[in-house]
């Protein structure tokens, strides 16, 4: 597929923390890719390489077909970005600070801007400083918006912000969406996510845990609930990758399966014992809290294995 | 367009999408030849990715639903209610199937099930008279 | 305006107009502080008129320290301001170079700096009477200035620039941007151009050039800007400066393009907003705050200000470790350097203590601590405890290596006897200077409160550094003049310093709360600075010093008459003729009853002169407790005295020269009283002074002591006891003392001073060439000629608005008239002010004050006759480039002008500039001598026919010299030396007088009238 980033085995330390761990990625154009991770995942550290803050210490990003960094004016012109807190020269008006960023850009970038802080209502006149939160992250979308990048990055766009403007947010992205351009977005608001995004990457203590068309993802995992009519010695065996196990030694059990087998539903339900399964298709939320808990719960694992090993 | 779609839900948005421009085809809200929001404006209106609106509108035109209009845009294509009001009753009927196969796992008999539908019935059709 | 920017690419449009909106605040800011800086140099003064030349010769110092620091404000503000707004990261996701807005911040921060010194002098331009002017060109002074501020200005600009821009640290900025700059434009060159040219040290020229750089004070105009009347040589000197200014600015917008990439990455000033409580607590461990807020609350304060100890520790034991003491050999400049260290280290104060509470603001801190229900006040006391802390080990660390640079400077001088012994007078300048070095202890305390109060007030971390280092500035000003002034610090200052503590504290829980409103801050502002200017007032309006009239000869009778026995037994003075018991000391002409006459015609005034030494010898050894009472008075004289009009070379010692004109005057004026005693130990206590001026000043002042001690002692042997007494109580460098001139006499004597042994003891000269032997000026050569040229490349310094007309130096009553030109623009005016004076007052004055002077005791006078103007007699417009070519001599009578009346003033200060040819006095004319021309007598210079004596011409000689620069002097040195010879006899009694005259008459070194004979023998010797 045509990649308009590319992530290639990128690792990166901060001080003693392993911010990124061996992370690849692609993300190919024209699509809604959204990248979800806990606070200190390595969302941020990801976004920043693929900018061009960051360079980092081993692995390479590749952005529209240039190296991320160090970042030419000319890739900066390509991309849009926006922090997740927006910096913005307060005592500017809404008018002023479009018309000085319209200098750095080809002509057409302030009446683009002046359409869209309309369409924000925004008033012209008003200093920045006197905006509410959600009006400094109109205006910063609007500053983006307006010389049309190829890639827009969202770094946690919508946190904190109402619910209208939100809304307008995911507009935009929508908007940038269907005109074929490229939207990258990270957040941990996943109902939005899961509305928006067509791809979405899971990260976590730096490390990729799944990544896939939202799509695919779906179809791919199977979320079962397993009521016994007595609380069972073991579990029944399971065709596919078992996630997540919760409940485990209650009459009550659930699982996230990723590509269960075609027969492994039926054969649970034979099962002895075994009352009900209920099979839902997993939602959003359901895979990311899954994936989560199985790497926190592997993690705990390799530092008692290594812990076993160093006592024996 | 006013539709409602609940990403979570385990339907497949596309599918959802979709399903509810047949039942508003079906029910007469959308009448044939009126135009319908293009993918981007339903997209933002509904705000969920234009890609899977793309999907929607691919099946209902693969359906013949929706018809391309030369220079305007999508618009229901003239036999759409027929086909809708089918899907439509395949729909339900899938629906159905799923509740009464619930029910009959859970044993109750299909006396009881019988009455409880007629109940359903009775106080829905007073509801909406 | 806007064509021109409309004429740039869009990208640099944007960029200037954006910077230049930003840095409103900061101009803003830079006027209101130097609206402050000029409110301060303008109200001590009174009246303008009464402007002291110091302050208007230094007023480029002002304008240098001003702009200076509107630089830093500039550089600050641009740069770490990006960092403090959090607005960095807007600017890096830009698509331009990060080198295109560094270099813009530049451009406009530079073009701001030239913008605002430029409106400040379209200001002075229409008030340029408060500028000094060179010579006659005020206006050419004024761009003399501008050029002197522009480059101390823009090099602290790109330093703190440099600084900002590498450390993304405001603090840290200030305190590295500042020392690195006193460095930079103190030190480093001087200490560059003088070791490399000490190191060429065959040849003269570049001897003496190194010496220049490190004798000439910091504004020598000779480094910073061209000086269009120097020769070729100082071209080279101006432009070699140029060229390192203009390199060294080079190298720092290159330092500044290079770190723009890494400047604005990572992006500070995001990370600064969205730091969250929970964000401090990990950082900070803070978490126990509640608990236990005093040990926490240290803690931060350690943690938070450790950067700025280790920087402020830092500059403030580096600064003394940067004097040019080490490399310079003369130890007598050191204490100028420490002053400029004291204002260094002054403003680093106050930009530390100016970030104590400022940074918290910034940060959001605050909703925190208001959070954790943290104490505002224990918050204040436990930052400013700290502070204090620091702020006396750094204090303290810089007197001590001060002191520690004093022994090694003065090796022998004895501590023990300076710790111990108050009475010594050896000791008693350094005491009195330690004790001034002890009062910026508690500058810095004042520092400190102006600090704290700045950065609570001020919303923005930047302005409050900014206000309070203009403060800092101001009021390192103020309390070096308070010290030299010999007031306690402690009294003026600190007053006002302890309300800004308390107001600090007191507003802190406000502070912290949020709750103190932009109100409150306007009218605590507003009040405070009432109750300075309040104070301020107190201070300025002290007692103007009220000019008492020198003694009158009836006084002078009377006094003599009144002589008290028990005043006689103190003095002691052992007379060489009238005893006639020391034949050594006996002039070989054997001139007994010359003598006699210039103590007029008392006869007993040999016994009383007898006495009187011994007494004076015996008062020196043994009478401390007048000494105690003098430090009383000097601390009690005021400022404001008029300056005489060649004001001294450096600024340091023009606050010291004041002090010791000070104490000149109380001494004049104690002797008018008729307190002989004190008026001795005034004039004395002078000598302690004399080592904190430059070595040039020294000597003029030390002349200027003879000169007084002439006029006390009324003989000039007594004289010459004083002197050398005084030279071995005070410390003097002997190089000045063997090469100053000081040298004074009758035709018939002439005394000098010579070091036998450990000390100084003077030597009576009595031969028939002992008149010319004094006139030799080879000796002194050099030590003219520096003040000559330091004089003139100075705007700052010149008060060279000369003119006058005849100098007449006396033996023992000199006097000398010089008229200023002060409110003449041109010289045209100051001719006709000459002719005024030469027809009016002169006329009164040698009828009563001159003459009468004259009665008692002139025998002979020495008449120099320098002019810079003199074409054809009258006075007019020179051109700079003519002025070292040739005919140029000054003359001057020195008396000084108060209410109008003439009062002598002291001895004349020379600046030999020989003409081309010799003078003739022709009618009412002045002009040079055509070789050939005979040289008659000044006819309305000549004392009328009523008094006893007339001017004669003396032979000129000649002299070839070469000026420090190697400048080849004009091959004739004229000298016209007049004596004034009886005319008639003198009613005194035993016709002494008449005696007196017949001998002048009949030594051969005194001519008969007919002046014209002697001329023409010098007239050959000039074919």
């Amino acid at each position: 597929m045509n990649s308009i980033v590319k992530i290639e085995n990128v690792s990166h330390r901060f001080g003693n923390v392993l911010a990124l761990d061996n992370l690849s990625l692609e993300i190919p154009a024209g699509c809604v890719f959204a990248l979800l991770g806990e606070n200190g995942a390595g969302k941020s550290t990801t976004i920043k390489s693929i900018i061009g803050d960051l360079r980092p210490m081993s692995g390479s990003v590749t952005v529209l077909g240039a190296p991320a960094c160090p970042s030419t004016p000319e890739l900066r012109r390509r991309i849009g970005y926006i922090p997740e807190v927006p910096a913005l020269y307060d005592w500017m008006t809404v008018e002023e600070i479009g018309w000085f960023t319209a200098g750095f850009y080809p002509p057409g970038f302030t009446e683009r801007y002046l359409t869209l802080t309309n369409d924000f209502s925004l008033a012209a006149k008003q200093k920045i400083k006197h905006l509410s939160k959600g009006g400094r992250a109109k205006v910063a979308l609007a500053l983006t918006l307006a010389h049309e990048p190829e890639l827009l990055v969202l770094d946690e766009p919508t946190s904190g912000l109402d619910t209208l403007v939100r809304r307008r947010f995911l507009e935009s992205m929508i908007d940038i969406a269907s005109s074929g351009r490229t939207v990258l977005l990270s957040s941990h608001q996943i109902p939005e996510v899961e509305r928006v995004a067509d791809y979405v990457a899971i990260i976590h203590h730096g490390k990729l845990q799944i990544c896939g068309s939202l799509e695919q993802l779906k179809a791919q995992h199977e979320r079962w609930v397993v009521s016994f009519e007595q609380v069972p010695a073991a579990f029944p065996a399971v065709v596919g990758e078992i996630i997540l196990h919760e409940g485990q030694g209650t009459r009550r059990q659930q699982l996230l399966i990723r590509n269960p087998g075609p027969d492994s539903l039926w054969q649970v339900r034979d099962h002895a014992g075994v009352a009900e399964v209920e099979v839902h298709v997993p939602s959003l939320e359901d895979l990311f809290v899954a994936y989560i808990k199985q790497e926190n719960s592997m993690a705990t694992a390799n530092d008692r294995a290594v812990n076993q090993e160093v006592q024996s | 367009m006013f539709f409602e779609i609940d990403v979570s839900n385990g339907v497949p948005v596309y599918e959802q999408v979709a399903r509810q421009i047949k039942f508003a085809v079906a029910a007469g809200s959308l009448v044939p030849g009126e135009m319908i929001p293009s993918v981007r404006e339903m997209a933002r209106e509904l705000a969920i990715n234009p890609n899977t609106v793309a999907r929607a509108y691919r099946e209902l035109q693969n359906e013949q639903i929706i018809e391309t209009v030369r220079g305007e845009g999508l618009a229901v294509a003239d036999r759409a209610r027929g086909i809708c009001r089918e899907s439509r009753q395949q729909i339900i009927r899938d629906r159905l199937q799923g509740v009464l196969e619930e029910a009959f796992r859970s044993q109750l008999s299909a006396d009881e099930i019988t009455r409880l539908v007629n109940q359903e019935i009775k106080r829905l059709q007073s509801k909406y008279k | 305006m806007s064509r021109i920017m409309a004429m740039l690419t869009p990208s640099w449009r944007v960029l200037i107009w954006k910077e230049m909106r930003q840095l409103r605040g900061a101009v803003f800011t830079a006027a209101v502080a130097g609206l402050l800086l000029f409110l301060w140099m303008f109200i001590p003064y009174g009246e303008f008129s009464q402007w002291t030349s110091m302050i208007r010769e230094s007023l480029v110092f002002w304008f240098l320290g001003i702009f200076a620091l509107v630089g830093f404000l500039f550089a600050v503000e641009l740069f770490a301001g990006e960092n403090e707004r959090g607005t960095v990261g807007l600017l890096k996701n830009l698509p331009i170079k990060p080198q295109r807005y560094a270099l813009g911040k530049l451009g406009v921060g530079l073009v701001s700096l030239l913008a605002a010194m430029l409106v400040v002098y379209a200001i002075l331009w229409f008030q340029h009477t408060f500028l000094v002017r060179i010579e006659h060109k005020p206006k050419f002074s004024l761009v003399l200035s501008l050029s002197l501020a522009i480059v101390p200005a823009v090099w602290v600009f790109l330093i703190t620039s440099v600084a900002a821009a590498w450390t993304r640290n405001m603090l840290a900025t200030g305190l590295i941007a500042l020392p690195v700059s006193a460095l930079i434009l103190l030190w480093l060159p001087k200490a560059l151009f003088g070791i490399l040219f000490w190191a060429n040290s065959e040849s003269t020229f570049w001897k003496s050039l190194g010496e220049s750089f490190f004798f000439a004070p910091l504004t020598d105009g000779l480094w910073f800007a061209p000086a269009p009347n120097l020769n070729k040589n100082g071209w080279i000197i101006s432009t070699g400066a140029w060229m390192w200014n203009i390199a060294g600015w080079a190298v720092c917008v290159w330092l500044v393009s290079l770190r723009a990439e890494r400047w604005i990455s990572p992006s500070v000033g995001t990370r600064h907003l969205a730091k969250t409580a929970d964000e401090i607590t990990s950082k900070n461990k803070i978490a126990k705050l509640p608990q236990a807020q005093w040990k926490s609350l240290f803690w931060l304060a350690a943690r938070q200000g450790y950067g700025v100890w280790v920087w402020l520790l830092v500059s403030a034991l580096s600064l003394p470790l940067l004097l040019p003491t080490v490399l310079q050999t003369s130890k007598l400049g050191m204490f100028a350097p420490f002053y400029y260290n004291v204002i260094v280290l002054s403003v680093l104060m106050a930009i530390g203590s100016g970030s104590i509470f400022g940074n918290e603001q910034a940060s959001q801190r605050l909703s925190y601590y208001q959070q954790h229900s943290v104490s505002g006040r224990k918050f204040w006391w436990s930052r400013m405890t700290l502070w204090l802390g620091i702020i006396l080990v750094a204090v303290g660390a810089t007197i001590l290596i001060h002191f520690l640079l004093l022994l090694t400077a003065f090796p022998s001088f004895d501590v023990k006897k300076m710790i111990s012994s108050e009475n010594d007078y050896n000791v008693l300048g350094m005491q009195w200077l330690f004790r001034r070095l002890g009062e910026f202890f508690w500058l810095a305390i004042v520092l400190l409160a102006v600090g704290q109060f700045c950065s609570l007030v001020f919303r923005r971390a930047i302005t409050a550094v900014c206000i309070s280092a203009m403060l800092g500035l101001i009021l390192s000003f103020w309390a070096i003049s308070i010290a030299l002034r010999g007031e306690s610090l402690a009294w003026s200052l600190l007053p006002w310093g302890l309300l800004l503590l308390f107001t600090g504290w007191y507003v802190a829980p406000k502070w912290l709360n949020g709750t103190w409103s932009l109100r409150w801050r306007v009218l605590t502002v507003t009040a405070l600075s009432i109750a300075f200017l309040i104070q301020f007032s107190v201070f300025a309006s002290k007692r103007r010093y009220e000019f008492a009239s020198p003694p009158t000869p009836e006084v002078v009778r009377k006094r003599m008459d009144a002589v008290s026995p028990e005043f006689l037994k103190d003095f002691q003075m052992a007379l060489l003729y009238d005893d006639g018991e020391r034949p050594e000391n006996q002039d070989e002409s054997g001139d007994t009853p010359l003598h006699q006459l210039g103590w007029g015609a008392v006869d007993t005034v040999n016994d009383r002169w007898s006495t009187h030494k011994d007494a004076v010898l015996a008062y020196l050894s043994k009478n401390r407790d007048t000494i105690e009472r003098l430090k009383t008075a000097l601390s009690a004289i005021d400022q404001r005295i008029d300056w005489p009009d060649e004001g001294p070379p450096s600024f340091w010692s023009a606050l010291v020269l004041n002090q010791i004109n000070a104490l000149d005057w109380e001494a004049q004026r104690l002797l008018a009283e008729g307190e002989l005693k004190e008026s001795l130990d005034c004039m004395l206590l002078q000598t302690k002074l004399f080592p904190m001026l430059s070595p040039t000043t020294s000597t003029y002042v030390f002349e200027r002591f003879v000169a007084r001690m002439i006029h006390w002692a009324e003989h000039p042997d007594q004289t010459a006891e004083l002197v050398s007494e005084a030279i071995n109580w005070s410390y003097f460098e002997p190089a000045i003392l063997e090469s100053s001139r000081l040298r004074f006499g009758t035709p018939s004597a002439w005394y000098s001073f010579v070091q036998k042994d450990e000390s100084w003891t003077w030597h009576k000269n009595a031969n028939e060439n002992a008149l010319l032997k004094f006139l030799d000026f080879e000796n002194d050569r050099r030590h003219r000629f520096v003040l000559q040229e330091t004089s003139h490349a100075l705007p700052g310094y010149l008060g060279l608005e000369k003119s006058g007309i005849l100098a007449l130096r006396g033996s023992w009553i000199p006097f000398v008239y010089h008229f200023s030109t002060k409110s003449a623009d041109s010289w045209e005016l100051a001719d006709k002010e000459r002719t005024n004076w030469r027809n009016n007052s002169f006329q009164e004055l040698k009828k009563h004050r001159l003459l009468n002077t004259v009665l008692w005791g002139y025998l002979n006078t020495r008449l120099y006759l320098q002019s810079q103007f003199l074409q054809t007699g009258r006075f007019t417009e020179i051109d700079n480039h003519q002025r070292s070519q040739h005919q140029n001599m000054f003359y001057w009578l020195n008396l000084t002008r108060y209410d109008d009346n003439y009062y002598p003033l002291g001895d004349s200060f020379e600046i030999e500039y020989p003409p081309v040819s010799s003078l003739k006095i022709i009618d009412s004319e002045i002009r040079p001598a055509k070789q050939g021309e005979t040289v008659p007598t000044i006819p309305w210079a000549t004392i009328p026919p009523d008094t006893p004596y007339q001017l004669l011409p003396f032979p000129q000689r000649e002299l070839r010299a070469q000026d420090l620069l190697g400048r080849e002097q004009q091959a004739w040195y004229g000298l016209i030396d007049y004596r004034l010879r009886p005319n008639r006899p003198i009613e005194t009694s035993e016709g002494a007088v008449d005696k007196a005259a017949d001998e002048l008459d009949n030594s051969n070194l005194v001519s008969p009238p007919d002046a014209g004979t002697k001329t023409e023998e010098s007239a050959d010797k000039d074919q």
